[in-house]
């Protein structure tokens, strides 16, 4: 089984990766986590790096395994805005407070000690 | 076949639900800040009021409820060692959730990508060791019995080479005497203890707490050596849907089916765990034509409800259901039923299980921190088995009951519980044409004080009395305690007695398995001990993520009585009688953890056990326990855990044999079995909605020669299958799934 998987990765690599960036509604470092780890197991995705302070997704994929399109769907179906596609809702409501837009915010919190 | 007796008994029992009075009462819980959609709890969190000494400590599920002494006083602050803090402003909210990120950094916001697989808590008096999932699902297969191969302090290993059975070990001591609980409830207490632990499939296990030494007196007269506390999976925080489908080289198949439901959102939820697994291939790898483990069935179902009025009452009850058949002995040639016919030794054994439990915590909101608690469960366990040519024919309906009330004296720093206990069991046991039938009935009562002055120091005495109707009062007294002795160094200690009432018959299916007569001597009186012992534990942070810590420990127990199987006197007879003489255990061992760099995780432990026994009116070693032992595990995860690795290597030190045992010099043993090392490796590689792991156990192939000793003729004189010291199964390969889906 191990062995399958492996040869496959090494396969996978070689192809042809291309790079997008995508504007997404990350709040914080919580939500850059949230996002690339989305991402790192999302399938056809090589690296993912989310700025917080421009809220941008860079993220680099193999062509022939996915899309821009498909990328932007897992980015809404993380619970975030991706471009033009929205948050998924249920995702969305399931963010912890601090990852959400400021206007649906319950909770202040009062920051870290 | 007896006639089956069904009896439903309904029952209670608490969870430490802590309410207050007064106006404004938040309630919460602390999870661990992950990126997973999934929460993770963090339980034995601190919750206090910033600027006061107001504060409570979260339950083993997070939860946590805490009075808001004035609106003044608004910032509630949830702190945990390994954790940065979080505080959380308090307006007009009533409930809050914590998210606590791992890492003792202040200003820079840290990610925890991680779970570790075993923690320390740090606020408990009672020294207790926290198995996470991920820590169980280190070594994938299969259930309770195999969970501790990557921890020092609790041992396994086969009762003898037939049956499949395993069993603990604590300070070097049977687990009989440890307590083995499923959710603070005496779970093998009586006849399930020969295969009990093989009955609590890995997977439905949330997390599972060791303590060693005595345990608090709430949870009975037992717990001599340590306390073992499985928390199960729970109806109202599990994924939705969850399967896990095992297979190894060996020929065995697992499959294990979690489903829950939560009808009513915060009230009302449920969740269903199954459970079946076959071994099916028959395996002699030392060529003696008896089959190196049993060919196995076992089917387990259990269904659980939660219950919550919302600051009123919670219940937790459900129902288990089990049936596990083995047979094993000289099955290579024939099959099982043409293999009795033509004389062969065979054990044949099918039990089945059913329990009920309900516990249910009422909150007192006239009087700060009270709550009570009520556990009730019932069970019927029915066993009927043949060893060769002897039959063992079990059953024991059980009853127990716990009511628990626990309130404050003036302030929080001075809380106590008291309540009472009823247990009662009735076994009905015939061995041969012998029949052991006994009733046993014993109500107690308890009172425990805390003293707690915040995280510096708290201090534990309890009492309880109990009375058995065959052993008459037995009086437990018990002390814990422990001592911040500066920031990040505590020290713990404890003192009590233990007491324990033998089950000799179905704790040693070894002597079962022999040639050997049973001799018994004596009216056997209730195993009594003394334990005491302290540890050390240092907590060194090294950056913002990683930390070591590094304990030690020493516990020693003192029986006062103990039912001795004496294998020393000579090789036609086990002698069963009350210990003459002494018998006691020194245990001591020490723990470093280290986190060497990011995602790479190391611990390295040694444990030293000195047993005596006097056996054969001589003290000596007790048998076949090692006197040295030493753990390494190793694991190394990528960011997000996307690929896994662990490494466990154990090293065991010889074993003394039994004197006199002719067999044992006709197969080439001396005074001493052999040292060895056995190694598990295995790989995780998480993918979106799945897992799959593939590994080994028994990388170097150890396994004991000749486990059954007079294996040609095992009617003859010289056989015997129950003088196990060391692994019985060679290198074996497995790999699996796990597949689920969040709520």
């Amino acid at each position: 089984m191990l062995f399958l998987l492996s040869g496959s990765w090494a396969v996978a690599q070689e192809a042809k990766t291309a790079t997008i960036e995508i504007k997404t509604s990350a709040q914080c470092e919580k939500c850059k986590a949230t996002i690339e780890k989305a991402m790192a197991f999302e399938k056809g995705v090589v690296k993912s790096d989310l700025d917080v302070e421009t809220k941008v997704l860079k993220v680099t994929y193999k062509t022939a395994r996915t899309n821009p399109e498909t990328i932007r769907k897992a980015v809404s179906m993380a619970g975030y805005d991706a471009d033009d596609v929205a948050a998924d809702p249920k995702a969305y409501s399931s963010l912890s407070d601090c990852c959400k837009k400021p206007e649906d915010r319950q909770d202040e919190h009062a920051g870290h000690q | 076949m007896k006639q089956k007796h069904f009896i439903l008994i309904f029952l209670l029992a608490v969870m430490s639900v802590r309410v207050l009075y007064g106006q404004t009462i938040i309630k919460g819980q602390i999870y661990e800040s992950s990126d997973q959609a999934k929460l993770v709890v963090l339980p034995y969190a601190n919750i206090y009021w910033e600027g006061t000494q107001t504060g409570t400590v979260a339950d083993d599920n997070g939860r946590f409820s805490i009075e808001q002494p004035s609106k003044s006083v608004n910032r509630l602050i949830a702190s945990f060692v390994g954790y940065q803090n979080d505080t959380i402003l308090i307006q007009n909210q009533r409930s809050v959730e914590f998210k606590l990120r791992k890492g003792q950094s202040l200003g820079e916001v840290e990610v925890k990508e991680r779970m570790a697989g075993s923690f320390i808590s740090s606020l408990k008096p009672i020294k207790t060791e926290v198995i996470t999932t991920a820590g169980l699902q280190k070594l994938a297969c299969c259930n309770l019995s195999e969970s501790f191969e990557n921890n020092a302090t609790v041992d396994v290993g086969f009762a003898d080479a037939v049956t499949g059975a395993k069993q603990i070990q604590m300070l070097g001591l049977a687990g009989v005497y440890s307590q083995l609980m499923v959710e603070n409830i005496p779970f093998t207490r009586g006849l399930g203890s020969a295969f009990g632990l093989s009955f609590v499939p890995g997977t439905w296990m949330e997390s599972i707490q060791v303590s060693k030494g005595t345990s608090s007196v709430i949870n009975g007269y037992e717990s001599t050596t340590g306390q073992i506390n499985a928390e199960f999976r729970k109806p109202d925080n599990t994924d939705k849907f969850f399967i896990n489908l095992y297979g190894n080289n060996e020929g065995r198949l697992e499959a294990n089916v979690h489903a829950s439901s939560i009808i009513r959102e915060d009230k009302l939820s449920t969740l269903l765990l199954g459970h079946v697994s076959t071994q099916f291939r028959k395996i002699d790898m030392n060529n003696d034509g008896f089959l190196d483990q049993p060919l196995a069935r076992q089917i387990n179902l259990s269904n659980r409800w939660s219950y919550e009025k919302h600051g009123v009452m919670e219940s937790k009850f459900g129902i288990n259901f089990l049936r596990d058949e083995r047979e094993g002995g000289q099955l290579m040639q024939r099959k099982t039923d043409e293999a009795i016919q033509a004389g062969d030794y065979v054990i044949k054994s099918a039990t089945q299980r059913i329990q009920v439990y309900d516990k249910t915590g009422f909150i007192f909101h006239s009087l700060p921190n009270t709550s009570l608690g009520l556990i009730f469960s019932g069970l019927l366990h029915d066993q009927n088995s043949n060893f060769g040519l002897n039959d063992y024919d079990a059953r024991q309906i059980g009853f127990y009951g716990n009511a628990i009330f626990q309130s404050q004296i003036g302030s929080e720093a001075h809380t106590y519980n008291a309540g009472v206990s009823f247990m009662y069991d009735n076994f009905d046991e015939t061995y041969r044409d012998s029949s052991f039938n006994r009733i046993e009935s014993v109500p107690g009562a308890f009172a425990q004080y805390t003293y707690t002055h915040g995280t510096k120091l708290s201090v534990i005495a309890g009492l309880r009395l109990d009375h058995h109707s065959i052993y008459g009062t037995i009086f437990t007294p018990r002390v814990h305690f422990k001592l911040a002795l500066a920031e990040n160094t505590v020290l713990r200690g404890s003192a009590g007695k233990g007491y324990r009432s033998p089950s000799i018959l179905a704790e040693n299916t070894g002597i079962l398995v022999s040639s050997r007569q049973l001799h018994f001597s004596g009216n056997f009186k209730m195993e009594e001990a003394w334990n005491y012992g302290v540890n050390l534990t240092q907590t060194i942070p090294i950056t913002d993520k990683r930390k070591a810590v590094l304990s030690a420990d020493y516990y020693r127990t003192d029986f006062v009585n103990q039912v001795i199987l004496d294998l020393d006197k000579d090789y036609q007879h086990i002698y069963i009688y009350n210990l003459e003489g002494k018998s006691y255990s020194n245990s001591f061992q020490v723990n470093a953890e280290i986190g060497l760099f990011e995602g790479f995780d190391l611990s390295a432990a040694y444990r030293l056990n000195d047993v005596k026994v006097t056996t054969a009116g001589v003290i000596r070693q007790r048998a076949l326990i090692s006197r040295n032992k030493g753990l390494l595990t190793a694991s190394y995860s990528t960011r997000f855990e996307k690929w896994k690795f662990d490494f466990t290597g154990q090293y065991n030190g010889r074993t003394r044999l039994p004197l006199n045992v002719p067999a044992l010099a006709a197969a080439g043993y001396g005074e001493f079995s052999p040292d060895y090392i056995t190694i598990h490796l295995q790989i995780t590689r998480k993918f979106k909605k799945w897992d799959a792991y593939a590994g080994v156990e028994n990388l170097t192939n150890f396994v004991q020669h000749n486990p059954v000793l007079g294996a040609d003729n095992p009617f003859g004189s010289d056989f015997d299958a129950g003088m196990i010291w060391g692994p019985l199964l060679g290198r074996m390969y497995y790999g699996g799934i796990r597949y689920l889906i969040k709520h």
